[in-house]
This record gives structure tokens, C-alpha cells and sequence, in this order.
């Protein structure tokens, strides 16, 4: 987020404190999700869109820094086990955020296009949500064409972070476990958790 | 970082054309003045808006589309099926009820769109949600299927987790009766999307489609140029006229008819129906004495002698006779190759080499020089289907010379004689109450064990006339001058 923190985690290697940024782009995802979820519906509103795009303003700072720090790792070539395994478990969490990023980008930008907001458009249908802060739904007309072009250069410009990052460097997904092990859930206790225990021998430290 | 499946260039969802009617629908009813009119649910102490009654919204499609009354009871349901509204009261029974009782809009972000199916990814961030906020209260399949993503997406997992809490703080973020909207929202849609075990899941389509049905064609160039290929190949097929494929099918009939099982009965009786296994044992793999409809089998056509294992064995002493025994063997190391355990393909691949194709093998083989060639070029990256193109010369070379005269040999006519017709018995089982002495087969692993200490044997003892002849070529060259 600040320019401070990124500097901080060039200066302590790159594995030091990206989990903070990791976990401000998680956040900023999932707020950015929920006001996609409200588009079209009761809760559309112009301050709505307005919020969804500086949520998503925010999350593509984020994942700037990110994306730059992570490479920046991947070149140095952690010497330790550990810290490569860990380098590789952020990039897999980057990677994973940055997609469902994008899929809530081009959602966005299908329901924006379906529900614009221009006077004569198409009803929002009628959701049980309450509006998103002040009730008037006739806001800034001429904003359209703009805010169409916006998302497209929005889904661009992460869609390229994207590919960056995949050819930047070579790391198979399935390489990466899990550090959460989350207890298997219900059936079959004794059988399931004698299962668990193969996969996650590496490091286990949370229990969900 | 979705590990995606192997593209097989199928990754297009039908066209699904009803998805964009049902939306325009949708929208219709939302008009302030020949929408549907809405009321407010109450839900403990809140109350949420836009609440609709089914009753509402049958009279709503009767009015606007002019049809029956079956009819529209037909499609409102579906529309309920389909995600586009959902049920305030019964939130698992997807139908419209034509009453009193309420449903609500679900939000665009929920519909089923053409555009992208319901993610993995997205139902274990919901699942997981689920967990966080009240643990033990996923259900039977949901637990299900929380493990095996937790298994398949086990790299993403962190994330999923992660997602989840967020987005578990940003709805709480929001008043109560948004939240309890929200949540209503999201069961729904997973609830048309993930269908419980014994809910008809409305969405499935079969297989997916090479082509995108909602691409826009481009008429340019490049694609009439690719559409005029692909016709042309299309023309260019092999073609085979029905009369005659048909011909084949009949005559394949009538050959077969006395050995089919259930047209023509077997002897000595059908097991399935008598109880009595006499007949398997007849017709064991390597039994001693076969059956005679067996080998007049071997006579319809050389791939009936071939796939018999006891016809191979009698082939193989009839070609022994012949002096290309080493053909035989040939074919079935190569089945072996193909079809036998992979690990050991290079060390197969090399054996085969030694044996029958290097110059100088003990027991070489007589193909082509072209065959040859391609043969010993593709055994440099050995792989089950390395040797093929010998293989098939080979079994050609088998089929139109050997077999016409094995045919005629004295060993066929002597394992005809010899074999057996059982008598039919009409043995009656005796049911559940009589016992049965049953006694159980060889086991398969003792069975190959045999088979192969016998491969081993003949392949120790077997001397081809290839190397009895270069040893007397060798004692009848002059020495050379000590």
C-alpha cells in the first residue's frame, strides 16, 4: 500500500512482509467482489460504481507492488529451502487473487454494460438490497462511455500482470502445499485425517 | 494458476438460447408500471423488500406471454429451476408454487450467463465461508465436496481460506438485512449450480463444444480459407457404401450364428443358467483338448486364429514346421510391448532389437528394407507403439501366406479331429438350497506365472533355421590362413 512498506520488503528480502500486502489485496478483492455482486440489482447506484472503482483502484496498486517485489525475488533465487517454498507459496496466493480479480473484472464489466446507468436504461431488478448510501439513482450521465472504456483498460491492464507473471518465472502450481490443513470436514473422521497426514508433512502450522 | 484440463480445443458451452429470452423477461418485470407489483418479507425482526408471491408471478407471465395456465406454470417453475428467482421460504425446493407464498429477484451477478460456468474456485471460497461462520453446518454433500476441492485445489488453498475470511468481514460489515439478502442470494445460486444430491441439475448440456456458439463470425479471408479446408478434407474421407458395409455386417452374422451363446445355446450347458461351469472349462485359455466349434473357429478368418491363445500355440508349431516360427513370436512380443507393463518399455524395446531385428539375430525376422528403416529410427525413443508398422507387415505376411497353408496342414486337420463336443446335459441346478461343490478356477496370477515359465522354456530351447543355416555357412567358408 504505502510506498514505505513495499520498500520494506525489498530491504528484508522478499519473502519478509508481503503476507501484509498479500492479505490488503485479499481485502480489497472481496470488497471489490461484494460491490459486484450488487450491480444491476437494488443496490446499483452511480456512488456504488464509483466505490467499486476505487476498490479495484486500490487492488491494482497492490498487486503493482506485489507483482514487482515477487519478481524481484524470483531473480535474486532465495538461497534457503524454506524461503524459496514460501516464495512460491505467495506467488501460487498472488497468482490466485490476481485471477479472481480479473473474473470479477469481466463480470463487472458484463453487468455494467447490461445495467448502464443512463436515464431510459434497463430497471435494476428489485434484489432486497438497500442502496448504497444516498437513494438518487440519476447521477452523472455522461460518465457512460467513459466508465466502459475504464473497465476494459482496468481488465487490460491486470489481464497483462497476469501473463507477466506466469512467463516471468516457472513455478508449477502443484508444487505449493497448503500451509492451512484444514480438518477434514465430517465424514469419515479417522480415515480422512490419515490422509491429511501424507500431503502435509512439509509445514503444517494452522488448523482451520 | 488454475491448473486448467488438457485443452482439447472443447471448452464452449452449447448454445444456450433461452438464458438471453429469460433475462429479457426478467428485466420486463422489474418495469415500474407492467412489472410485478412487490411486498416486503419479514424476517424475525427485519423486514427486507421486494418480496414477490408465485401467484403474482403466474398471473404476471399468463398476462404478458398468452399462453395456458399449464404453460406458464411450466415456465415460471423454470425459472425458479433455472436461478433467475429464488424461494424466500423453502430455500431447497426450487418450484413455483402458485400461491401465497413469496420469492425474490436473484441479482445479475448470479444469473446463469452463456459467458462462464460456476467456478471451483468460487464454491470453495463459499463453502469455506460457510465453515467460518457456523462449523459443522455444511451438509453431507457439501462436506463432500469441501474435501475433494480441498484435495484437487489443494495449491490454492491458503487463498481460498483467506478469500473466505475477507469476504466473510466484508459482509459484515454491511446492516443485517443486506446481509441476510446476500446470503440469501448466494444459496441460492449455489444451490442451482452445486444441485444436492437428488435435485435435477437444470444446467447440465452434455459434452462442450469446439466452437464458441456466441463468437461473432468474422467474415474474413482467413476463416472462408479455413472453412473451404475443412470441407475439403471433409470430401476427401474415406467413404464406404452402406451396401456393402451392410453386406459385411450380414455376413459376419451368419458366420458367427452357430457360435453366439445366446442365439445358438453352448454345450454343454450356459453356466449363467444351469449352475454348471463345465463349459468354462471347456473353454479355459490353454486347456489340452478344445472344444470343436473352437477350432472351426480358427478357420473363418486369420485374426479369429490369432487372439485364441491355443490357436496361436497350435500356429506356432504348424509355422515351427515351416521354419518361421520367429514370426509368431515376433507378433506377440510386440502385443507384449504395447500392452504389458510401460516401465519396462526401453528394456523391452532393446530385447526385441537383439533378438529379432539387429543383423545377425538369433532369430531374425524378414521385413522390408523400408520397414526396417523406420523401425530402427523410431527405436531410438522407444514407446508402446515403436514398432507397429513391423509388426503389421508381419501379421500380413502371416495372414496371406501361412495361414492358407496351416489351414491345409496336417496339424490343423489333427487338433479338429482331436477336439471334443461335449454332450449337452440338462443339468438342473439345484437352486439355493442344494449345496454346491464349487470349485474355484486357477488363480489368474498363478495362471500368467505359467504361461510365462512355458514363454521362457521355448524361447531357451527354439532354434530357427536363420541360425542353424549361418552356422553352416560359417563351416563351409574357407578358413582364413592361420
Amino acid at each position: 500500500m504505502a510506498p514505505g512498506r513495499r520498500d520494506g520488503c525489498r530491504g528484508r528480502g522478499a519473502v519478509g512482509t508481503c503476507a501484509a500486502a498479500q492479505a490488503a489485496l485479499c481485502k480489497a478483492t472481496a470488497g471489490h467482489r461484494q460491490l459486484v455482486l450488487q450491480l444491476g440489482g437494488s443496490g446499483d447506484s452511480p456512488r456504488l460504481r464509483e466505490e467499486r472503482r476505487r476498490r479495484s483502484a486500490e487492488a491494482r496498486e497492490l498487486s503493482t507492488g506485489l507483482r514487482r517485489v515477487l519478481l524481484a525475488g524470483v531473480k535474486q533465487a532465495p538461497a534457503s529451502l524454506p524461503e524459496r517454498r514460501e516464495l512460491e507459496r505467495l506467488w501460487v496466493l498472488f497468482l490466485s487473487a490476481l485471477e479472481l480479480f480479473l473474473q470479477d473484472l469481466r463480470r463487472a464489466h458484463y453487468l455494467c454494460q447490461l445495467f448502464s446507468m443512463q436515464e431510459g436504461g434497463v430497471a435494476p431488478l428489485r434484489t432486497g438490497l438497500g442502496g448504497w448510501g444516498l437513494p438518487g439513482r440519476r447521477g452523472v450521465v455522461s460518465m457512460q462511455p467513459l466508465a466502459a472504456q475504464g473497465l476494459e483498460e482496468e481488465i487490460e491492464q491486470v489481464r497483462a500482470t497476469l501473463s507477466e507473471m506466469e512467463s516471468g518465472a516457472n513455478i508449477p502450481p502443484w508444487t505449493v502445499e497448503a500451509t492451512e490443513t484444514t480438518q477434514p470436514v465430517g465424514i469419515g473422521g479417522t480415515a480422512a485425517r490419515g490422509a491429511w497426514a501424507g500431503p502435509c508433512t512439509g509445514h503444517c502450522c494452522g488448523v482451520l | 494458476m488454475t491448473v486448467t484440463r488438457l485443452d482439447q480445443g472443447q471448452r464452449y458451452r452449447p448454445r444456450m438460447a433461452f438464458l438471453k429470452k429469460i433475462e429479457a423477461l426478467m428485466m420486463e418485470m422489474q418495469s415500474p408500471d407492467t412489472g410485478i407489483k412487490t411486498q416486503t418479507q419479514t424476517v424475525m425482526v427485519a423486514s427486507i423488500p421486494h418480496a414477490v408471491t408465485g401467484n403474482d408471478i403466474l398471473q404476471w407471465i399468463l398476462q404478458r406471454l398468452q399462453i395456458t395456465s399449464e404453460e406458464a406454470l411450466h415456465l415460471g417453475d423454470l425459472f425458479v429451476k433455472y436461478g433467475y428467482i429464488y424461494p424466500l421460504q423453502e430455500p431447497k425446493n426450487l418450484t413455483l408454487k402458485a400461491d401465497g407464498s413469496l420469492y425474490r429477484f436473484q441479482t445479475p451477478y448470479f444469473w446463469p450467463v452463456q459467458g462462464w460456468a460456476a467456478d471451483d474456485t468460487d464454491y470453495a471460497i463459499y463453502l469455506a465461508k460457510k465453515n467460518i461462520k457456523r462449523k459443522g453446518i455444511l451438509e453431507e454433500y457439501e462436506k463432500e465436496h469441501y474435501n475433494m476441492l480441498n484435495q484437487k485445489i489443494n495449491y490454492k488453498w491458503d487463498f481460498v481460506i483467506m478469500q473466505a475470511k475477507e469476504q466473510y468481514k466484508a459482509g459484515k460489515e454491511r446492516k443485517k438485512e443486506d446481509r441476510y439478502a446476500l446470503d440469501c442470494q448466494e444459496r441460492a445460486y449455489w444451490l442451482v449450480n452445486r444441485t444436492p444430491p437428488g435435485m435435477q441439475d437444470v444446467l447440465e448440456y452434455g459434452v462442450d463444444r469446439v466452437t464458441d456458439p456466441n463468437e461473432n463470425k468474422k467474415n474474413t479471408m482467413e476463416a472462408y480459407r479455413r472453412e473451404i479446408m475443412y470441407y475439403q478434407q471433409a470430401i476427401g474421407k474415406t467413404r464406404v457404401k452402406s451396401s456393402v458395409s451392410l453386406g459385411g455386417l450380414v455376413k459376419y452374422s451368419e458366420q458367427f450364428l452357430s457360435n453366439d451363446p445366446i442365439l445358438s445355446g453352448c454345450l454343454p450347458s450356459n453356466p449363467w443358467i444351469t449352475d454348471d461351469p463345465e463349459f468354462w472349462d471347456l473353454n479355459a485359455k490353454l486347456v489340452e483338448v478344445p472344444t470343436r466349434m473352437r477350432v472351426e473357429r480358427w478357420a473363418f478368418n486369420f485374426s479369429e486364429l490369432i487372439r485364441d491363445p491355443k490357436g496361436r500355440q497350435n500356429f506356432q508349431l504348424f509355422l515351427k514346421k515351416e521354419f518361421s516360427g520367429e514370426n509368431l513370436s515376433f507378433w506377440e512380443a510386440c502385443e507384449d510391448l504395447k500392452y504389458g507393463d510401460q516401465s519396462k518399455v526401453k528394456e523391452k524395446a532393446e530385447e526385441i532389437y537383439k533378438l529379432f531385428l539387429a543383423p545377425g539375430a538369433r532369430r531374425w525376422i524378414n521385413i522390408d528394407g523400408t520397414t526396417m528403416g523406420i523401425t530402427v529410427k523410431g527405436l531410438k525413443h522407444p514407446h508402446r507403439y515403436v514398432l507397429d508398422a513391423a509388426q503389421t507387415h508381419i501379421y500380413m505376411l502371416m495372414k496371406k501366406d501361412s495361414y492358407g497353408r496351416y489351414l491345409k496342414s496336417p496339424i490343423y486337420k489333427e487338433m479338429l479331429a482331436k477336439a471334443v463336443v461335449p454332450q449337452e446335459t440338462v443339468k438342473k441346478s439345484t437352486g439355493l438350497f442344494g449345496r454346491r461343490h464349487l470349485r474355484s478356477s486357477p488363480s489368474p496370477i498363478i495362471l500368467r506365472q505359467q504361461e510365462e515359465e512355458a514363454k521362457a522354456r521355448e524361447a531357451a530351447t527354439t532354434v530357427d533355421i536363420t541360425q542353424v543355416m549361418s552356422k553352416l555357412d560359417r563351416r563351409n567358408q574357407p578358413q582364413p590362413p592361420k
